[in-house]
């Protein structure tokens, strides 16, 4: 074994390393055999032949370039055919630093547990050998390296670790913890976090550092673990519930401000303060004064003397509206802009072939579906005939006739004077089975209005659009009615989520959070927030906008007094598997430097125009 | 072949001859002739036949007594270029030195054409000599010098350069200008021979030797070699080490010592080339370090 450029090498078959010196005595026998290779044509040999005696060609060795080519591809063959490997001198560690939410909590000292576990690394750090090598990672939802692709040394691990920052993302340290116990090329892997050890032995390579220096239970904190809004028509109600982790039960308060994007300005919603008992959990609800808000953040504090937060960030909880277009799509002759429906407040209307799957909901203009509705569906003056899933379209004689029936209560009828419409043509109608014939002639139905299989259905035996001519506020009334009832184009309240896919027409996007600074977060890429706030997509115009929110919420991470002991997974490492990490096949590279030296020497020979033996 | 610069150079160049010699026409060059030149020579007293018209009719006033004037001819003389054509020159391997010859000679013959003087071009071992004279006799050496390139052997070929020498001066009719180039790698009795044959044509002798890189360095490494003579084509295995080539280098420069001390004793011209670079630089920066040329 040798050490050199801090590799150990090493031979598995050492026993052909002899061939060496044999192949070196070989060749030094054949090339003073051989004689001097190198030919030159003089002048004269008048000058020559008077150089004294005593200078012989065989006087002293002097190899040519081959000699020293052929050697250096015998050394390679023999170290290749010995099995040369080399392994890295000194230990490769990895070092994990646990980056959840968990680990901002502030111990009994004041100290977070994540600066506590960076000062236990560094100690460990500078205690190790010299030689060794670490590669670090932060954990929290996922495992991020913060060294190259290269293992550093002692001083650059240490730099590493002081720059870490906790990030606001859930613990998943046990499903990395299998990945790098098993990794070949780790030695031993330390990890620094909030988890106590394991009862059982923990693993020989693996080293589990507690930051809980103080016992939880000392400690308290509140969270907002889910806020909910409620709209029932212009009143918004939002339902934030909160837990508790602490000794003793604590009284909580609840505030928080919503704020309309157009006027930037903010509304303090009047707080509100509940008793919480340790780990039980409770929801109140708070009452924004304003329907028009577009977003809001809620936050809570504990109000009991004594009682101070062990862990701020999770007090804090994020809520969006956004008014999302619903789309509708269109089969007909006539194009969305002839047909006026281009102009539909928070609907999208595109013009469909008739032979798509209808999986939107599908207005069906002078035409009617080939299957039974498989997703709301308007027929707008149907051709004759029969419908799908039952019923019949019929020709009517009459015109300019008025509607002598209808059921008042049926929303599509909501705010509508039904005697002012009068119709200049009509269908008439025979409703399908379990259809209701909601408006009618003298001569039969006029609409129909029906449920199938779960998904509604609006037959309109009148031209409801008005491209006839026909612009009676109360036909527009009743096709917003009908839109309503089959579409229900309403706000939208968004949910928390992880990454955030922007709307196609972003152009800029901006996290808006507590402290009011904004973030600019790259356009039409996944946005991947790193604090819970609001994500503010705008257009380049901006006349669109729409909003997300981001939420960390979790219970596991929150409650501080759950017992967070670290499942360490079974992972076998292989014989072969802890071979091939420290070694490295230096074999076959000499086997393939020998054939390049090999080659090199043939295409020097080709260029010289010499020819092999000289 | 030659580029204007280098053409501009060699005008500004002229054939001095250290000594009148007797030319063929008339020239620029003083002759032994006396007659009708512009510069006058003596006054001869007036013999019976000579012409009446080259009296000096002032001095027979005062002195009473009839003298010739007599002035001093200028006449062309002729440049006898011979070129060691032996496979020390002429080797493939070795050929950069007789492209430094050839060129050489070359420029030589279009300095003398320039001042209408003839030029006789002969090649030791090549059996060929050949006579230039007048304003399109440049290029005919040009192209006499391609020819007998191409003609040069491949195989090593032992030539006795006295004998050629001997042969080439049986073709030198009138006194003139011998300028031999050779690079004299062969004993000074072998050099003093030839040289001694050309000067017993009643020529002024310029000769230069133009030596390559090998012979002044055989080997550039530490290294044994078999080293091959050019002309015999014998082999001699040498381990030219340090010392070596120091004690090589010696020889070299005993030898040419040699060879400058009997040109100096016997009038002869030496000019010493090595070419290191291309021919054409070696033979345009050895011209002006000749004295053949003004």
């Amino acid at each position: 074994m040798i050490s050199a450029l801090g590799y150990v090498l090493s031979a598995a078959s050492p026993y052909w390393l002899i061939a060496a010196p044999v192949a070196l005595g070989l060749l030094i026998y054949i090339y003073r055999r051989r004689g001097p290779t190198r030919e030159a044509v003089v002048s004269s040999l008048f000058l020559l032949s008077k150089l004294p005696e005593g200078a012989p060609a065989q006087k002293r060795f002097v190899p040519p370039l081959q000699f020293w080519l052929e050697l250096l591809a015998f050394i390679a063959l023999t170290a290749a055919a010995a099995k040369t490997t080399a392994t890295k001198a000194g230990k490769h560690v990895a070092v994990v630093i646990d980056g959840s939410t968990s680990m901002l909590t502030r111990q009994g000292s004041g100290e977070r547990r994540f600066e506590i576990a960076k000062t236990s690394a560094e100690g460990d750090i500078l205690a190790s050998p010299p030689e060794t090598r670490f590669t670090v990672y932060s954990a929290s939802d996922k495992l991020t390296p913060l060294t190259p692709s290269d293992p550093v040394g002692r001083s650059s691990a240490e730099k590493i670790i002081r720059g870490i920052s906790p990030t606001r993302a859930p613990d998943k340290l046990p499903l990395f913890l299998g990945s790098l116990l098993s990794d070949p090329d780790l030695d031993a892997v330390w990890v620094y976090t909030d988890h106590t050890s394991p009862a059982t032995e923990p693993r020989a390579n693996l080293k589990v550092s507690s930051a809980t220096a103080s016992q939880p239970n000392e400690l308290s904190n509140v969270w907002i673990s889910d806020v909910r809004a409620e709209i029932e028509g212009e009143v918004t109600h939002l339902r934030v519930s909160l837990r508790l982790s602490a000794p003793s039960e604590k009284r909580v308060s609840v505030g928080g401000t919503c704020t309309e994007d157009r006027s930037h300005t903010g509304t303090p919603l009047p707080s509100k303060e509940v008793m919480l008992q340790p780990g039980s959990e409770a929801t109140v609800q708070l009452d924004p004064p304003k329907a028009n808000w577009t977003y809001c953040e809620v936050h809570t504090t504990i109000i009991t003397a004594g009682g101070q937060d062990a862990l701020p960030e999770d007090d804090i909880g994020w809520i969006s509206r956004t008014e999302r277009s619903k789309e509708v799509a269109l089969v007909s002759a006539l194009s969305v802009s002839a047909l006026g429906l281009d102009r539909i407040p928070n609907t999208t209307v595109v013009a469909r072939t008739s032979s798509t799957t209808p999986e939107t909901p599908t207005i069906y203009h002078r035409s009617v579906p080939a299957t039974r509705p498989s997703s709301p569906t308007l027929i707008v003056f149907p051709p004759l005939g029969p419908l799908p899933w039952g019923g019949s379209v019929h020709e009517s004689s009459l015109k300019g006739v008025p509607i002598t029936r209808w059921v008042e209560s049926h929303p599509t009828l909501q705010y509508l004077n039904m005697p002012l419409l009068t119709l200049p043509s009509l269908r008439r109608l025979e409703c399908p089975p379990g259809a209701t014939d909601i408006a009618n002639s003298p001569e039969g139905a006029v609409a129909c209005a029906g449920e199938d299989g779960g998904k509604r259905y609006f037959i309109s035996g009148i031209e409801l659009f008005p491209f006839e001519g026909m612009k009676s506020p109360s036909l527009s009334i009743f096709t917003l009615n009908v839109f309503r009832w089959l579409f229900r184009t309403a706000t939208s309240v968004s949910d928390q989520t992880g990454a955030i896919d922007p709307p196609p027409w972003t152009a800029t996007a901006e996290l808006i959070n507590t402290d009011k600074h904004s973030i600019e977060i790259t356009p039409n890429q996944s946005v991947h927030p790193t604090e819970p706030g609001i994500i503010a997509f705008r257009s380049e115009d901006g006349s669109k906008r729409e909003f997300r929110t981001y939420n960390s919420f979790s219970d596991e991470e929150s409650d501080i007094a759950l017992p967070h002991e670290l499942s360490i997974p079974t992972v076998e490492r292989t014989a072969s598997a802890e071979q091939r990490a420290a070694t490295l096949p230096l074999f076959r590279w000499l086997g393939a430097a020998a054939l390049g030296v090999l080659l090199f020497d043939l295409l020097r020979r080709v260029v010289s125009k010499k020819g092999w033996r000289r | 072949m030659l580029g204007p610069n280098i053409l501009r150079q060699l005008d500004a160049f002229s054939l001095r001859t250290k000594r009148a010699v007797l030319g063929l026409r008339q020239g620029a060059h003083r002759s032994q002739r006396r007659g009708h030149g512009v510069e006058f020579s003596e006054y001869r007293t007036y013999e019976l036949g000579d012409n009446p018209r080259y009296i000096d009719w002032s001095l027979y006033a005062r002195s009473d007594k009839l003298y010739i004037k007599r002035y001093l001819e200028e006449e062309n003389v002729c440049l006898f270029i011979v070129l060691d054509g032996s496979p020390s020159l002429t080797h493939p391997e070795l050929r950069s030195k007789w492209e430094c010859a050839l060129t050489l000679a070359t420029l030589a013959s279009y300095i003398a054409l320039a001042s209408q003087d003839p030029v006789v071009l002969s090649v030791l071992g090549g059996e060929t000599t050949a006579k230039f004279w007048g304003g399109r006799a440049f290029h005919a050496i040009q192209a006499f010098g391609a020819r007998i390139t191409e003609a040069l052997p491949a195989a090593p070929k032992q030539i006795d350069l006295v004998v050629e020498a001997t042969r080439s001066a049986a073709r030198m009719k009138f006194p003139g200008i011998c300028l031999y180039i050779s690079d004299f790698l062969y004993p000074l009795e072998q050099t003093a021979k030839i040289l001694s044959t050309l000067r017993s044509r009643n020529v002024e002798v310029h000769a230069v030797q133009i030596l390559g890189s090998s012979d002044v360095a055989p080997a550039t490494e530490d290294d044994a070699g078999t080293f091959i003579d050019s002309e015999l084509g014998t082999t001699a295995t040498v381990h030219l080490d340090t010392q070596s080539q120091a004690h090589y280098s010696q020889l070299l420069a005993d030898h040419n010592r040699q060879l400058r001390d009997y040109c100096l004793s016997h009038q002869v011209q030496l000019t010493s080339t090595v070419v290191t670079g291309s021919p054409l630089d070696g033979a345009v920066q050895t011209l002006p370090r000749m004295s053949l040329f003004l």
